[in-house]
């Protein structure tokens, strides 16, 4: 076994060569100390304020915050992501950008490409030579192709150093895609050093042997094939869809410490998994914008009478867990706005108070009824919250309910994502956050239902004690 | 930085201002009162690196409060290797408030291949708490897009005022030039405090008026200890707060003489060169009446100095001798005028092609608010004369109703030299005899007219000396050659009478003698001495003209062409007073 005296000292000389670079790449795997590395190489290496860019919100909390622990002056750095650093010059020089899209809400496909158009300017070029003395930019296998083309172009301009890892690039869409990693390699063209202590595992009384497992699984995954767990520290089990509920809760249980249960890549878990999860104090994770409240608002502000309650009835009913048929049936048939004659007293205000069928009003009250009623649990905490808050300002303001969505979602995009005792994601929730336990829960024929070999790294690389993998049975 | 651009509302006198500022050097002429020095004031305030700064209503255009007061200067051409420059132009601070420039000012974004530059207001409203920020495009309202700028960011302009107020620059005061070329002053608080310690220390109570106020704290120690308070040791120490010395306590000294107490000129010039040096040069000077305390030749070698040193210079003058150093076709004289509902225009006298020869010549003339256009020098001098005769009869003299007399140099300039001052911003009149239609035309005068020039010229075919000579009354005539020919240099009585009689022109009159007091009276004769004073050039010149018309004035009837039309002008001059 490699003391860990031995590994620092190898860090030590990646910190160094990032530092002196003007061009170069680290890979990284999970929990191998990226993030560390930045810090040390900004706080003990660089002179002058070197700009870090990163990817999401969390990323940047997660890594000022360590700038603060480590007292690295705020003079050395500016942390941003690539996303917000170049919508900050856009959309003060749209003209210049040739940008024609909306200056208050960003068009976020057009951004990058306007920010290129921008960097070829020498007054926009001279502010970020006099801003700062080096770029250094983190998870850089979530980058964009456009994303990509402009850092090429700030490396034109100063030294230019990227990190990342390319099995944990699970970002991208069809529209969007990623930037392939061997061009990323030819681009940057120096190795700058592989990080490859598994820090995360061999901190306190975390489980070591499962961080050396996974730099070993590394190989397999990268083949696409599924690593061998033979004589691995990986939990695996296979469960019945009978038996799931109570297996999961009875895992859950036995867990001491943060947990969390990792879904599939691009879809919620089963409606009734995820009830009997959230009724066990388990947080469902929601994307920054809220995509579940997005898909309501948006027909919501709409024109199409039937698309509004359709988009009502969706949100409700995955937003709330433990409705029974005839529940549902009620809150569509107000929704829809159709006569009933309920016997319930509860009942019967509302339908004599809501007869125009969606309206903020109706959801409003229909939540307030949903909260009363026994046995139901609402999986969408911040989503309902933040429809509650939206929809009572509209009430009083008369406020487009668009703006309001989006004045929301800005103000949440200070606000670190709280770290909670039990919570569950899909991989792409989950990815940059780090928990005692992972719970994998895994269909069968994952490649094609679930995710790919990347999102199962991802999920196997966030638990620092033990990590358990339930597959459902055929 | 260079100053490039200035819009004022509300402030002072000025209820609306908008300046490009063209040249490096850039002198402000016009009449008292057309806000000249509250124009540098407000550079000042604007951009020079103070904390503190009141305001007061008065400070309001017309006092009125509700109308907010903004003065904005956009700033270009700055050297961005300068590592100062280069830290204010950082992404956090004013990266991203780089604007572009325009003919009408100020605009949002940098135009395609146009100047970048950076826009700094400073805004007060009825609060009176001033707001200095950085704004991108004009300022037009309260909450635009804008950046605070603190007095430490502002010190990266380099602007200072080096005129009345510099006596506080020669001391290391809060950002003065001093401390700012001593880079900030460093420990100088620590030094001041340890002598303010010191003096606190020292013994004093030797002398014999100390000993005085001893004795009467002795009295104070017992009647305390009557009242029961037990003092150990009661004496007379000095008191020093830590406050009174501050750094502003120290300043320059010529052996043991403070240079505030300097002459003005001497403070001027020191003042000047101090700023030189700030910024390695590349600043910006703000002087209010450039000439003041300053012999001329002091004057040129101070704008000799500031011309081909590296920084931009605002200034004020009321001096012909400032004027004339000037270059217009650099955009060195600026124009300033202030309507009735506080507008003030400011427009470089370069617009006028060719006016360079004029503004050397007659200085003076640019000075005053209104001009009137001579034709040649014996117009200029009957001025003169008739300014003189005027204040005989407790008249206020032309002089000091700001208007001045420009010499034209022939009637074929007057046309355009008269239009272009019209444009400018003068008012302006015309004095020109009628003797050559060929150069300036009746139509010429309608259209001068027509422009808002008042004319005032004499009779058909007449020169000046030919309406002289046709309305003054005959006895009088005697006196008047005589008194050509004492104001004239060289000639003699005898050879102007003797021109005169022997002129082929008055055989027929039978003059008989050279003694003019027994000539018959005749037009002929009169038109004969008006030809010839005017051909052989008895008073064509400032002086010459200026005596004969002195001793004319007195003795011209009311009535006669040359009063009346030059009681007209100066009906004129009053009517327009401002």
């Amino acid at each position: 076994m490699l003391c860990l005296h031995g590994y620092s000292e190898m860090s030590d000389d990646v910190y160094r060569a990032l530092a002196r670079a003007s061009s170069g790449f680290v890979e990284s795997p999970a929990g191998c100390g990226k993030t560390e590395a930045i810090i040390r190489t900004v706080g003990d290496h660089c002179s002058g304020r070197q700009l870090v860019l990163t990817h999401t919100n969390a990323g940047v909390d997660a890594l000022r915050e360590r700038f603060i622990q480590h007292s690295v002056p705020t003079a050395k750095y500016h942390v941003g992501t690539i996303a917000g650093w170049a919508w900050g010059w856009v959309r003060k020089y749209p003209d210049n950008a040739d940008y024609a899209g909306s200056t208050d809400i960003a068009d976020w496909n057009d951004v990058y490409a306007a920010m290129s158009v921008l960097l070829q300017k020498d007054f926009v070029k001279l502010g970020v030579v006099n801003s700062y003395t080096g770029i250094i930019v983190d998870e850089y296998q979530d980058c964009t192709v456009a994303m990509h083309q402009l850092i090429v172009q700030l490396k034109s301009l100063l030294p230019c150093r990227i990190l990342g890892d390319d099995l944990q690039g699970i970002f991208g869409f069809r529209a969007d895609p990623l930037i392939d990693w061997s061009v990323v390699t030819r681009e940057f063209a120096n190795n700058l050093g592989v990080l490859q202590t598994p820090h995360r595992w061999l901190k306190g009384n975390n489980n070591e042997a499962l961080g050396r497992w996974l730099l070993t699984a590394r190989g397999k995954i990268r083949q696409k094939e599924e690593p061998n767990y033979e004589d691995s520290p990986i939990d695996r089990r296979t469960v019945s869809y009978a038996d799931l509920g109570s297996r999961l809760i009875r895992l859950l249980h036995e867990k001491q410490g943060r947990t969390c249960v990792i879904g599939p890549k691009a879809r919620p878990l089963p409606a009734g998994i995820e009830t009997t999860l959230v009724k066990n104090n388990c947080r469902v994770l929601e994307p920054n914008e809220l995509s579940a409240l997005r898909s309501l608002i948006l027909p919501l502000s709409g024109q199409s009478p039937t698309e509004k309650c359709k988009a009502a009835c969706d949100f409700l009913f995955r937003s709330y867990g433990g409705l029974a048929g005839n529940d549902k049936a009620f809150i569509k048939k107000i929704l829809y706005g159709e006569k009933q004659r309920p016997r319930h007293a509860d009942k019967c205000l509302l339908c004599e108070k809501h007869t125009k069928g969606t309206t903020p009003e109706a959801l409003l009250d229909l939540i307030k009824y949903i909260e009363r009623m026994d046995g139901t649990s609402c999986k969408l905490s911040e989503s309902v919250r933040a429809l509650k808050c939206i929809a009572e300002r509209h009430q009083e303001t008369g406020t487009d309910l668009k703006a309001l969505y989006a004045d929301e979602i800005g103000k949440r995009k200070h606000h670190t994502r709280s770290s909670f005792y039990r919570c569950t994601g899909s991989t792409l929730l989950v990815k940059g956050l780090e928990f005692d336990h992972v719970i994998i829960l895994r269909d069968a024929d994952w490649q094609r239902k679930w995710g790919n070999h990347k999102d199962l790294y991802v999920a196997l690389t966030r638990g620092c004690k033990t990590t358990t993998l339930v597959e459902l049975a055929m | 930085m260079r100053i490039k651009h200035i819009e004022i509302r509300n402030f002072r006198g000025i209820k609306f201002l908008r300046w490009q500022v063209k040249g490096n050097f850039s002198c402000i002429i016009g009449p008292g009162d057309t806000c000249k020095t509250t124009i540098l004031a407000a550079l000042d305030y604007a951009l020079s690196p103070r904390s503190v700064l009141t305001f007061g209503d008065s400070d309001f255009y017309d006092q009125d409060v509700n109308e907010v007061i903004v003065i904005q200067v956009t700033l270009a051409e700055w050297d961005e290797t300068r590592e100062d420059v280069r830290h204010f132009f950082q992404e956090s601070k004013f990266a991203q408030y780089k604007c572009g420039l325009g003919d009408t000012g100020p605009l949002p974004e940098p135009a395609p291949d146009g100047p970048v530059a950076v826009s700094i207001s400073l805004r007060v409203d009825k609060s009176l708490e001033p707001r200095w920020s950085v704004v991108r495009g004009r300022d037009e309202q309260e909450d635009q897009d804008r950046k605070p700028i603190y007095a430490a960011d502002r010190a990266v302009l380099g602007v200072s005022r080096v005129d009345i107020f510099s006596d506080f620059h020669f001391t290391w005061g809060r950002n003065t030039i001093l401390t700012r070329l001593s880079g900030g002053g460093g420990n100088l608080n620590t030094v001041l405090s340890g002598l303010t310690r010191d003096i606190r220390e020292c013994d004093i109570s030797r002398n014999d008026c100390i000993q005085e106020c001893q004795k009467v704290a002795d009295t104070i120690k017992s009647e305390a200890q009557n009242s029961g308070v037990c003092l150990a040791d009661l004496s007379p120490r000095i008191d020093m707060h830590r406050q009174s010395i501050g750094t502003s306590a120290l300043s320059l000294h010529d052996n043991n003489v403070p240079l505030r107490s300097k002459g003005d000129g001497t403070k001027r010039l020191i003042g000047a060169a101090m700023q030189m040096k700030l910024n390695s040069g590349k600043t910006i000077s703000l002087i209010d009446e450039l000439e003041v305390g300053l012999e001329p030749h002091r004057i040129r070698g101070l704008i000799c100095k500031l011309k081909s040193s590296n920084q931009q210079v605002i200034t004020t003058t009321h001096s012909p001798v400032v004027v004339r150093e000037l270059i217009v076709e650099d955009n060195e004289l600026y124009v300033c005028r202030r309507d009735t509902a506080g507008t003030v225009r400011l427009e470089s006298l370069a617009v006028v092609p060719a006016i360079q020869g004029q503004v050397r010549a007659n200085a003076e003339a640019f000075l005053g608010s209104k001009i009137v256009c001579c034709e040649g020098l014996t117009e200029v001098g009957c001025l003169r004369a008739y300014d003189i005769s005027r204040f005989d009869k407790n008249n206020p003299p032309v002089w000091s109703l700001a208007t001045s007399y420009l010499n034209c140099g022939g009637a074929n300039k007057i046309r355009s030299v008269c239009s272009q001052l019209i444009d400018l911003g003068y008012d302006a009149a015309v004095l020109c005899d009628n003797d050559r239609p060929d150069q300036i035309t009746t139509d010429d005068i309608r259209n001068l007219q027509a422009a808002g020039a008042h004319v005032c010229q004499w009779d058909s075919e007449n020169a000046t000396e030919h309406q002289l000579f046709a309305d003054i009354p005959w006895q009088d005539i005697p006196a008047l050659l005589n008194t050509i020919c004492i104001c004239h240099d060289t000639l003699e009585f005898a050879t102007v009478t003797d021109a005169i009689s022997k002129d082929p022109r008055v055989e027929g009159l039978c003059l008989c003698t050279n003694d003019p007091s027994v000539w018959p009276e005749s037009e002929p004769l009169r038109r004969v001495m008006g030809d010839l004073a005017h051909e052989r050039g008895w008073m064509k010149r400032i002086d010459y003209a200026e005596g004969v018309f002195e001793f004319a004035l007195k003795r011209l009837p009311e009535t006669s062409v040359i009063r009346t039309r030059l009681d007209a002008l100066f009906t004129w001059i009053q009517r327009n007073e401002r």
